[in-house]
Order: structure tokens, then C-alpha cells, then sequence
């Protein structure tokens, strides 16, 4: 084993230096001293006249010859003599003037002279230092430096205060010196060695504690003189003040957390109060319009994890109560509304369309917020959306209200507007329409409606009719909209019979059969909305021949069929001829029939001469088949009392009144008839006749009937009975569908499967769901099992 | 080391090496060039096993001199901080050892027995557990 003397004495060419058996202790001192002479030499800058190779290789010689240890201790003392005795009285004395510049000027001498002190002594680091695990040379002066120098107590405690007076004063508006700064506070860094806990002891943390207790005191003031939005952009304002200071002359890590200071002081605990500020907050903020004062508060918002919330539970707030409000006092005037619409134009309907186009603009203004102040940001997006669901449901009559402004719009609203016009406001009751629970609500009155529309041809177009219909597939699937389309199709084969009935009436010889002109639309019963019960109608006999006549044509072409004329949809068109002078009495004509079938006149009949003499005026009359019946009547006699009338005709008395009302009760331009006495009511005992003096600057006169927009309550009811009719219905093939698949359930999943396979039309109770289960199972359909009576099986 | 002077690129300044003698001086440079275009040497791990068997060819023929030689290449390589030169020369001496009991060693670099032999007794008994039975 080698003893590390190193090569023995050999012969050869070279002679090989002998090691100095045992260094001896003087030779030692010399070389130390030598050192540390060196040492002190560089520390007072005299570094000129040394040689480094010299040095070095003393160094080498006394590592390697096992005296590391005495030359570390040694370097160790004469490092810490150094900076006791120079440095850090320079340090104190300059305590009260040019503090920082005196320490910054002693940190970097003492770094300039560890490097060449490392640089002489570097064997050592390589050998000595890692067989020893010591510090390093450069690191153990760093450490000396920070004990004897910085963190020496007066010294430590002047350099916090120093530079937190800086800071804070720089805070105030003041220019100080940002480079000193930053030279202390990379000393610091470098002082920790490998951590910044120097840094972080001896500065970050107080300076952290100082800024909260700063931004604490001016959150206060701040709230107490501003309004939100300039406190908003106070707060931005800070935090890019605090994200520079820490980029220029703090340590970078500290940019994240005192950003975070800032934000909790400046906005997370006042979050709620900034937003709910009275005259400047959120809501005052929606009123006005500010969008771009909320864009900057949700900007602000957003750093914070709780923030947008907060935002958005307001925003949603303010929305519900919004809408709350509209859909209310849009239920409160209908009830008024109602009680005083006994007949004659309604306006009811409008309150439906200002309905809906309130509950529109509603959204347009949310969604502008939405787009300009909340970047789209899918919480904003959900939570607007939920609103509009809430409150829009609120309201029963949504479903009804919607289909009629579809209706309106697609009546005569869309004239006028172009084609992008007219695709984005569907498109948005479209965004309405998913909102709705109920859908199938609405779809009872959409099609009802579209049935209205198209028997009376009041759809402005056809484009804007199929359209609609596409959006609705769309949304919800063929089922819902094959009926629709069904309605369509049946108005386009009815033109084609007609073509075909006139052809074949040519081919007789005929024009027209008995004098009238008819026109004809056949009704798939199974499309279109149908009264339960058919009202019966007399109907006079000339459009009845002729309607008899079309009938046998058609059973001609399709057997196995069967026609049913609907009374109360036709309408037709007469020629009256009035005799009086300028208090017009009338006549009325022959005219068509209806009753699903229209019938459109073009011969004239008379009528009994009553009173003045001057010539007969004519006009043609539009008017609904129940108010034909009636009118032609009157060519067999002159007055009638309402129960003869009733008696004659068999009209429904609502319908009759109706009719009756419209004909003798309106402007003085539309009274075609007269009724004695004239009282606001209808009495049985109530005398017609017709009105002579009847005067119109129109030649083409069209009676308004009088059709109430929105549905009367008791025409309401009947449609929820039917809706809820059908439900069961619906709710009942789920259930079926469901258990055929799984065959054995239990009963809250089977309810839950059953809710979610019908919330796209509606939403059903489980206590309705419930019982359909229970009536399924006595119509031996499912099965309870004998172990558990929540489980059900399937029964093939 | 020369970057530890903090030298300049000024080419005439004089750097006196009293601790390596001319000829070892050249043969340092020789071995310098011949590998100045070397890639770094990894960072030395402390726990990486060290082999003897990786030295180049050009290498062994360059290190075939007398042990002298040989002894004055580590100390230069030592105190000059080259650290190519100091392993491969450690483990040219290091092959010399290897496999050699205790009396060849001694032979081949003219070692003095200086244990008395209850000493050299000791020492062997620690040692049984390495030797190959």
C-alpha cells in the first residue's frame, strides 16, 4: 500500500525530484504565511504585483502534502478578521449617509476579491474541499460576509429599513434609486447560496407584510372615494406598478407573489363590495350600458379563482329579476286583458308578440354584454342561458306566446325586412325555443297556427313557412315536424284537385255547379288540429250542391274514403246589394259555403228592395261561413230574431254570437246588419235586419271576425287537457320502450331513464311517471317481482 | 488552469511553470494536441464505476515510457488540471497493479516492506475475504 510518499529514487535518465520525506513544520509556516500575506494583499486591492502561478502552486504544495486543513482554517480566519475589522466598521460609520451605495461598494470588492482568493486556492477547492465536504472557497467567503457584514445586527436591521423606506416612498410617487435596490436585493439571492432564503428572511417577507398593510389601508380609502369602475382601473394600475417594480429591480420570483398580495388586499376581499357598489356596480353597470367598465372588471376578475363568479351571480341576478319582471306583468295585463276583450279585434295578440320581442331585446342586450364586456366566457354563457330557462318557464303561457310571434312574423312582420333580416330573427326564436321545457306545448299551438295560416293564406311566404320548419327538424327531430309537413303537402294536392275538378266540370260543360264558385282543400285529419266535436252547420242550399258535387268526384277518385266539412273554417265571399241611400240597407247573396271547404261565389242573387230609391250599391262582402249562413237567411226575410236565426242555422252559440257580433256590432263601415235594441250584449229576444244604409268606401269589404288572438282561459284549459292527454301517452311508450331493452328495472332508475328520455319535449313528474307504471302494470304490460316490490320486470 | 489566470489572448506574456520540468512540459503538450480537438468530458459522476481497460491505443503507445515518466505525467497532469491526462495515466498505473499480489507489486515499483510481520500477519487476516479461494 502505497503511503503516498510518492516514486522512490530510481536510476535512469531523469532524475526524479524527491518529495520532502516529511514537510517540516517551518517549511510549512512559510508557505502559509506566504499565503496569507497574498490573501491580505488582494483584499486591499493590491493584486498587481502578485504571481499567480507562484501562489497557486504553494497552495498545491501544502494540499498535497496533507496540510489542507491548516491552510483552510487559515484562509477562514484571515477572510473573517478581514471583513470584522475593515469592512464592517466602514459599513457602520456610513450607517447615516450612503448606506446602501458603501455596502453595495464592500459586497462587490469582497466579491471581486473571493474570486481571485478561489482562483489562487483552487487545488484546494478540487481536492481538500471535496474529500472534506466543506464549503467552497467562494462560498465560504459568501457566508462569512452575510454573518459578519449583513446580517450583523444593526447593520441587518438598517438595510431592511432602508429599503423598505425606499420602496414605500417610491409607492407615494417618488423617484428613488432603483439600481441600488436592485444591487441589495442580488446580494441577497446570492447570499443564500443555493436558496433565496437570505433573500427571502431578510427582505421578501417584511417588504410582503409592509405592501399589505399598505394596499389594506388604500383598498379602504380607495373604496370610500371611488366608484367602481375608476377603483377597477385604480387596482390595474397597482398591479402593473408592482409586476414592473419587481421586474426591474426586486428578484423576479417575487413577482408572483406580490401580485398576489396586491389582489388579495386590493380586490378579494372586496370583491362583493365593488361589485354590489351602490350607482356603480355590476347592475348599475348593465343598466348603462358600460360594457367596457365591465370588460375591465372581468378582466380584473379573472385572476382571481372566485372572481368571475362572483361577477356572474350578480349579472345573473340582475337577469332573473329582469325577466321575472316581464314575464309577469305580462301575466298580470292579460288577466285584464282578458276580462275586457269580450269580442270584436283583439288586440290580445299583441301582447304576445311584445312578449317575446321584450324577452328578445332581453337577450340581444345580455348577449352584446356577453360578447363585448365577458369575452364569451362559457360561465357567463351558462348561466345566462340557465336565467332565460328559469324565468322563461316561469310563465305557462311562453309556449303559446312563442308560436304566435313565429306567427305574426311569419304573417306580414317579415315584410319588408331582407332575407338575413328575417333568418336571424327566427334564429333567435329558435334560441328561444330551446329554452322552452314545455315543447310540446308548443308544437299543439304551432300547429294550430300554421292551420290558421294556411287555410287563410296569410303566410307572407312560403320560403319563410318551410324554413321555420327546417330549423324546427333541426332542433328537435322528424316526429315533430312530419306532421307539419304533412299539412304542406296536403295544401299542394288540393290545388291539384281543384285543377283537376275544373277540368272535369269543363269536360260537363259546366263552369261552375249551381253558380258557385268553389274552391276546395281536403284535410288529412291525422296533420291537422281537429275539434273533438264536428259543430254541425246549415248550410244553404246552392254551395251544398256544389260541394255534393266536388264529393262525388273525389270518392270518385279515391274510395274508401270519407269527407267531413269542417264548418267553422271556410270563409266566403259575397255579392251584396244594398238599396238604401245614405243610410245603406243591404242585400246579401248567394255565396259559397265552407266548411273545410271554401267556396268563392261569382253569381249574384237578390235581395228584397227595402226603403230609398237611388241605385243599389253593390260591394262584395268577405265574410266566414257561419256569417254566410246567417246572411242568407236574410234573403228570405227581413228580420229575424237571434233564436230564429239560431234555430235555423244550428250554428254553436259561440260561434254565432260571434259571427252575429261581427256583423252588427262593429265599426259603422263593417255593419252589414242592425240589431234591435242596441244593447252591448247579445239577447235571445234580439231582432236582426239588414242594414240598407250600410256605407263603405271599399268595394271589397272584409268583415273582421272576431278572433281573439290568444286563446280565452276556457280554450286554454282545453289545450292543457289534450297536452296532458297525450303526455300520458308519451310517458307510457317510454316506459315500455325502457323496460323492453333492460327488462328488469328498478323503479327510481326506470323513472330517471323515462325523465331523461322525454326532457327534450317536456318534463314529467315522477309522481306521474309513477302512476302510468302502476296503470301498465294492471294492463298487465309490466310486472312487479315477487322479492322486491321496487323492481319491475317486462312482460313479453 | 490558464482560464484561472484570468489571461488575456496576449500571447507574450511569460507564465513561469517551475513545477514541471521542460521535457514532461513537451510531452504534456504532445499529448495536449494530439487531443485538443477532444469533446468535453462529461460531468464526472461520483458513483459512475470507473474502468481501466477504456484506454485508446495512441494513448497506451504514448504512455509506454519508464515509470518515472510516468509519475512525473500524473503530478503534471495534477497540477496542471488536465483531466484527459490524469485518468488516463492513473489507469495506465492502475493496470500495473492489478492482479499482482502484494510481493510483485512491491518488486515492480521497488517498494520497501516496512511492516514487521505480526503487522503484515494483521493486515492479510483483514484482508481474506478478498482473495480468491
Amino acid at each position: 500500500m502505497m503511503k503516498g510518499n510518492g516514486p522512490p529514487k530510481r536510476e535512469g535518465k531523469m532524475r526524479i525530484r524527491a518529495f520532502p520525506a516529511n514537510m517540516d513544520e517551518k517549511y510549512v509556516d512559510t508557505i502559509w504565511t506566504l499565503l496569507k500575506n497574498a490573501i491580505q494583499e488582494i483584499q486591499k486591492k493590491n493584486n498587481s504585483g502578485l504571481s499567480f502561478e507562484e501562489l497557486y502552486r504553494n497552495a498545491y504544495t501544502m494540499v498535497l502534502h496533507k496540510r489542507g486543513e491548516r491552510l483552510y482554517t487559515g484562509l477562514k480566519e484571515v477572510v473573517t478578521s478581514h471583513l470584522e475589522n475593515k469592512v464592517r466598521q466602514d459599513v457602520l460609520q456610513a450607517l447615516n449617509n450612503n448606506f446602501l451605495s458603501t455596502l453595495n461598494s464592500s459586497w462587490s470588492d469582497h466579491q471581486t476579491s473571493m474570486v481571485m482568493i478561489r482562483d489562487i486556492l483552487m487545488y484546494m477547492d478540487r481536492v481538500y474541499v471535496q474529500q472534506n465536504d466543506v464549503d467552497n472557497v467562494y462560498n465560504l467567503g459568501l457566508s462569512i460576509f452575510r454573518d459578519q457584514v449583513v446580517r450583523y445586527n444593526v447593520i441587518g436591521d438598517c438595510l431592511r429599513t432602508t429599503l423598505l423606506e425606499l420602496v414605500a416612498r417610491e409607492r407615494r410617487g417618488e423617484v428613488v434609486n432603483r439600481i441600488a435596490i436592485r444591487n441589495a436585493c442580488s446580494m441577497l439571492m446570492i447570499l443564500g447560496i443555493d436558496s433565496r432564503s437570505v433573500y427571502e428572511e431578510d427582505f421578501e417577507r417584511p417588504f410582503l407584510q409592509q405592501s399589505a398593510e399598505f394596499y389594506r389601508l388604500e383598498s379602504q380609502k380607495f373604496l370610500a372615494e371611488n366608484s367602481a369602475s375608476v377603483y377597477i382601473k385604480k387596482v390595474e394600475a397597482r398591479i402593473q406598478e408592482e409586476v414592473d417594480r419587481a421586474q426591474h429591480y426586486l428578484d423576479q420570483s417575487t413577482e408572483p407573489r406580490i401580485v398576489d398580495v396586491v389582489e388579495t388586499e386590493l380586490i378579494k376581499k372586496h370583491m362583493k363590495t365593488i361589485v354590489e357598489m351602490e350607482n356603480s356596480g355590476v347592475v348599475h353597470m348593465l343598466i348603462n350600458q358600460k360594457t367596457d367598465d365591465l370588460a375591465c372588471m372581468y378582466k380584473l376578475f379573472s385572476r382571481l379563482r372566485d372572481g368571475l363568479k362572483t361577477i356572474s351571480e350578480c349579472v345573473s341576478k340582475y337577469l332573473r329579476e329582469q325577466g321575472k319582471g316581464l314575464v309577469q306583468e305580462e301575466e298580470d295585463s292579460k288577466q285584464n286583458e282578458a276580462a275586457a276583450a269580450t269580442g270584436l279585434p283583439c288586440s290580445g295578440g299583441t301582447n304576445a308578440i311584445s312578449f317575446v320581442q321584450k324577452l328578445l331585446d332581453l337577450k340581444d342586450r345580455f348577449d352584446h354584454f356577453l360578447k363585448n364586456s365577458f369575452g364569451n366566457d362559457r360561465i357567463f354563457k351558462q348561466v345566462i342561458a340557465a336565467d332565460f330557462e328559469y324565468f322563461l318557464n316561469l310563465n305557462p303561457k311562453s309556449p303559446e306566446y312563442l308560436s304566435l310571434f313565429i306567427d305574426d312574423k311569419l304573417k306580414k312582420g317579415v315584410r319588408g325586412m331582407s332575407e338575413q333580416e328575417i333568418e336571424s330573427v327566427l334564429d333567435k326564436a329558435m334560441v328561444m325555443f330551446r329554452f322552452l321545457q314545455e315543447k310540446d306545448v308548443f308544437e299543439r299551438y304551432y300547429k294550430q297556427h300554421l292551420a290558421k295560416r294556411l287555410l287563410l293564406n296569410k303566410s307572407v311566404s312560403d320560403d319563410c313557412e318551410k324554413n321555420m320548419i327546417s330549423k324546427l327538424k333541426t332542433e328537435c327531430g322528424c316526429q315533430f315536424t312530419s306532421k307539419l309537413e304533412g299539412m304542406f303537402k296536403d295544401m299542394t294536392i288540393s290545388n291539384t284537385y281543384m285543377e283537376e275538378m275544373k277540368e272535369h266540370l269543363m269536360n260537363k260543360g259546366q263552369t261552375c255547379v249551381s253558380g258557385v264558385d268553389l274552391n276546395v282543400r281536403v284535410l288529412t285529419t291525422g296533420f291537422w288540429p281537429t275539434q273533438t266535436v264536428v259543430p254541425k252547420c246549415n248550410i244553404p242550399t246552392a254551395p251544398r250542391e256544389a260541394f255534393e258535387e266536388f264529393r262525388r268526384f273525389y270518392l270518385g277518385k279515391h274510395s274508401g274514403r270519407q269527407l267531413t266539412l269542417q264548418a267553422q273554417l271556410g270563409s266566403a265571399d259575397l255579392n251584396a246589394f244594398f238599396y238604401g241611400s245614405m243610410r245603406p240597407s243591404g242585400k246579401a247573396d248567394d255565396g259559397a259555403s265552407g266548411g273545410g271547404i271554401e267556396m268563392a261565389s261569382t253569381s249574384s242573387g237578390t235581395f228584397s228592395v227595402v226603403g230609398g230609391s237611388k241605385q243599389p250599391r253593390k260591394h262584395i262582402i268577405q265574410v266566414s261561413t257561419y256569417q254566410m249562413c246567417v246572411l242568407m237567411l236574410f234573403n228570405n226575410q227581413d228580420r229575424l230574431t237571434y233564436e230564429e236565426i239560431a234555430s235555423e242555422t244550428d250554428i254553436p252559440e259561440r260561434d254565432l254570437i260571434r259571427a252575429l257580433q261581427s256583423l252588427a256590432m262593429g265599426k259603422s263601415s263593417q255593419r252589414v246588419l242592425l240589431k234591435h235594441p242596441k244593447t252591448k250584449e247579445i239577447e235571445p229576444s234580439n231582432i236582426f235586419c239588414v242594414n240598407d244604409n250600410f256605407y263603405s268606401k271599399l268595394h271589397r269589404v272584409k268583415i273582421q271576425t272576431v278572433a281573439s288572438r290568444g286563446e280565452t282561459e276556457p280554450e286554454r284549459k282545453e289545450t292543457r287537457t289534450k297536452v296532458d292527454e297525450d303526455r300520458k301517452h308519451e310517458i307510457e311508450a317510454a316506459i315500455v320502450r325502457v323496460m323492453k331493452a333492460r327488462k328488469r328495472m328498478q323503479h327510481n332508475s326506470l323513472v330517471a331513464e323515462v325523465t331523461q328520455q322525454l326532457k327534450a319535449r317536456f318534463l314529467p313528474h315522477p309522481m306521474v311517471i309513477k302512476k302510468r307504471i302502476e296503470g301498465l302494470i294492471e294492463r298487465e304490460y309490466l310486472a312487479r317481482t315477487p322479492e322486491d316490490r321496487k323492481i319491475y320486470t317486462y312482460v313479453a | 488552469m490558464l482560464e484561472d489566470l484570468g489571461m488575456d489572448e496576449d500571447d507574450e506574456e511569460v507564465v513561469p511553470l517551475p513545477n514541471v520540468n521542460s521535457p514532461i512540459l513537451k510531452k504534456v503538450i504532445q499529448w495536449a494536441t494530439f487531443h485538443k480537438d477532444d469533446p468535453p468530458p462529461p460531468e464526472d459522476d461520483e458513483n459512475k464505476e470507473k474502468r481501466t481497460d477504456d484506454i485508446s491505443s495512441w494513448d497506451a503507445d504514448f504512455l509506454k515510457v519508464d515509470q518515472g515518466t510516468l509519475f512525473e505525467l500524473i503530478l503534471a497532469a495534477n497540477y496542471l488540471d488536465i483531466k484527459g491526462l490524469l485518468d488516463v495515466t492513473c489507469k495506465t498505473v492502475a493496470n500495473m497493479i492489478k492482479g499482482k499480489t502484494p510481493e510483485e507489486i512491491r518488486k515492480t515499483f521497488n517498494i520497501k516492506n516496512d511492516f514487521t510481520a505480526s503487522e503484515e500477519e494483521q493486515v492479510r487476516k483483514e484482508n481474506e475475504w478478498c482473495e480468491d479461494k
